[in-house]
């Protein structure tokens, strides 16, 4: 069979000794950097991106994987232990996880985010295996005009499933296209929108505008409000929960799994949004809703297997078609350009080595996960107790050089406290920050395949809706946006973000 | 004044100014024919759009009269210098910016760290220095011996 011949083709790259070192190496200072309080996956990421820049491509998307997952298990052990989300998807965790912590179960709720994550982990990684080769075949099937509309249709779901106000999140989606307009245009190389400014010359590097948004002006937050740092004082208990907690949580990892395989697949980002789907889901399917939110040990496993099966099904997109559904995944793209590699469907037939290694590293990172990162939670609980006072300096450095590293410009560094400063800004105003990195993120490739497609239709719009395919997407992208807009369900939405 | 203005009058009136800006920007740009599409079309029409849908956040927040005479926005001054202030230290001295002697990673990291402290009144400043040398030592071990980033260490010491 050519799904068991590709895994296995897969694991015999991911498996040699340097690989399998690799993804603990990354899987364990992803860990460490993403346990930090308000430092989420997005920003260890760019932070750690440098680090993989002297391996070969496979090697270094390898680690990046082992990177990724750690700084995911950071951000759910801040939530735990501190009531502190790395970034949003942890945020449901916060509810269950905290208040089990509280009841002194903290070990149990953190052995149960790592083995939902990893069982999640495995059923994802076969998921995305098996669609793999099919969606590619599909992707080389797509002209420029698809690809456009299918982009655009990304872009109205992120809007749709964004917290809080549409039209405030329609207009981040636009500031963030409007940002990736500042760079050389793509046929005359002219430049564009760097007001003389030599750092914009050559455009704005993602790492840079991530780590910014995501890096500087969580911290600039987090100084503003210094939140109670409560961790968990007394026992961590045994990690492993009990025979009667894995039972419970069993029936909830596995609803989690398919939600967010299904929501993370689609290309707006839709993997935020598993977590939340999964708790709601749990809450309303439970025989007692009322022990949700008083350390109900399904409230974390659940979110946890939907919030790791989102975040690998993202990489369908990815993979398959070259476009990145989120954040995360850009910052993959970033790392695959500057090792030369071209993301879209001819990845998989070009480098086979890299697209099937790559998905069984998933898996591998995510038992690197189990075995490492369990038994070191005394370590991390010990890193969490040091006051932020001096945390946050010890982060700022780590931004500082991880941003210098990437283009070795430190014109870079200060672009990083510009969007910062603009991050924190934004974040006042009331705005969310991700739709703006996913516009900024598509903004580039939207351009591209605009201009590639009234190219071969020598200037006729029509071509969006000639094509059926495009001509799908679209109305699908219309549908969405009129019913998320509609009153009723308008209401119920923000009903269901504030659960 | 500034009081009876709603949160979302702000914001709309603050992406209103960015959608300006980038249209002063832009409009030197050639928009181009469809067939041939300019360097100017996307940046022109993403501008419009953005001053669009801030106009019109700007008019359902004053039409639903979402006004809030108890609305206050305040900043955190002190942390945005001392952060925003750590990175320019940062950049400046990594490699000589603006005439200033490059000090490389060495020189760099620790007074960026310092500089970071004054982000908060919460600072002592022993344990800092203590936290700028450790971080430091262990930096330049990191990325430049372990890794072999080409990160300059100290040039105006050891030429590198």
């Amino acid at each position: 069979m050519d799904l068991v011949q590709n895994l296995a083709h897969g694991f015999s790259v991911a498996l040699s000794v340097q690989n399998i070192l690799l993804v603990f190496v990354g899987c364990l200072v992803g860990t460490l950097i993403g346990v930090l309080p308000g430092v989420g996956p997005i920003a260890t990421i760019a932070m750690l991106l440098p680090i993989t820049y002297g391996l070969e491509p496979a090697s270094a998307l390898i680690m990046l994987a082992g990177i990724y997952y750690g700084a995911q298990y950071g951000g759910s052990t801040s939530a735990i232990l501190v009531n502190i989300p790395g970034e949003a998807t942890a945020v449901v965790t916060t509810l269950d996880g905290y208040q089990m912590a509280r009841n002194g179960r903290a070990g149990a709720a953190l052995g149960i985010a790592a083995i939902a994550s990893f069982i999640a982990g495995t059923v994802t990684t076969v998921f995305v295996a098996a669609l793999g080769a099919p969606l590619t075949k599909l992707g080389q099937l797509f002209g420029a005009a698809d690809y456009f509309s299918l982009m655009l249709l990304g872009l109205i779901f992120a809007v749709v499933l964004a917290r809080g106000s549409l039209l405030k999140a329609l207009i981040m989606i636009t500031l963030g296209l409007l940002l990736s307009t500042v760079s050389p245009d793509g046929n005359t190389g002219q430049e564009r929108l760097s007001f003389g400014i030599p750092a914009l010359s050559n455009g704005i590097d993602f790492a840079v505008l991530a780590m910014g948004l995501f890096g500087i002006a969580e911290l600039l937050r987090s100084l503003e409000n210094p939140e109670a740092r409560d961790v968990i004082k007394g026992q961590i208990g045994s990690v492993l929960p009990s025979m009667a907690e894995i039972k419970q949580s069993l029936k909830a990892i596995f609803r989690g799994i398919g939600l967010g395989t299904v929501l993370g697949a689609l290309p707006g980002n839709g993997a935020v949004l598993a977590p939340f789907a999964s708790y709601a889901l749990e809450k309303k399917t439970a025989k007692d809703p009322s022990r949700f939110g008083r350390g109900a040990i399904e409230g974390v496993a659940g979110p946890e297997a939907a919030n790791n099966a989102g975040a690998q099904a993202a990489f369908i997109p990815l993979l398959t078609l070259g476009i990145p559904p989120n954040a995360v995944m850009a910052l993959m793209i970033g790392a695959m350009t500057i090792h030369g590699i071209v993301p879209g469907p001819q990845v998989m037939t070009r480098n086979p080595d890299l697209f099937w290694g790559m998905i069984a590293s998933m898996w591998i990172g995510n038992l690197a996960l189990l075995v490492i990162n369990l038994p070191l939670v005394g370590l991390w609980v010990k890193l969490l107790k040091v006051p932020y006072r001096l945390m946050f300096p010890a982060i700022l450095a780590f931004c500082c050089i991880g941003v210098y590293s990437i283009n070795n410009q430190v014109s870079d560094v200060m672009l990083t406290g510009f969007f910062g400063l603009l991050g924190y800004l934004l974040l006042k105003f009331g705005y969310e920050l991700a739709p703006l990195l996913l516009g900024f993120v598509l903004g580039g490739f939207m351009e591209d395949t605009f201009r590639r497609a009234l190219d071969l239709s020598h200037g006729s719009l029509m071509t969006f809706v000639e094509r059926p395919v495009s001509l799908g997407l679209l109305v699908f992208a219309v549908v969405v946006l009129v019913i998320a807009a509609l009153p009723s369900i308008a209401v119920r939405r923000d009903e269901a973000f504030k659960e | 004044l500034h009081r009876l203005f709603a949160l979302d009058a702000v914001a709309a009136g603050f992406v209103a100014l960015i959608a300006m800006l980038a249209l002063v920007g832009g409009l030197r740009l050639d928009v181009g024919r469809l067939n041939e599409i300019g360097p100017g079309l996307f940046p022109i029409s993403l501008a419009l759009v953005l001053l669009a849908l801030s106009l019109v956040l700007a008019v359902v927040t004053v039409a639903k009269h979402l006004t809030d005479a108890n609305f206050r926005l305040t900043f955190d001054v002190r942390a945005v210098v001392g952060i925003v202030g750590a990175l320019l230290v940062f950049g400046v001295l990594m490699r000589g910016t603006f005439g200033l002697p490059a000090l490389g990673l060495t020189g760099a990291t620790p007074l960026a760290i310092l500089m970071a402290g004054t982000a908060s009144p919460e600072t002592r400043w022993l344990h800092l220095v203590a936290l700028a040398i450790g971080l430091t030592a262990f930096c330049t071990t990191l990325f430049r011996y372990l890794l072999g980033l080409p990160i300059p260490v100290a040039p105006w010491l050891i030429g590198y």
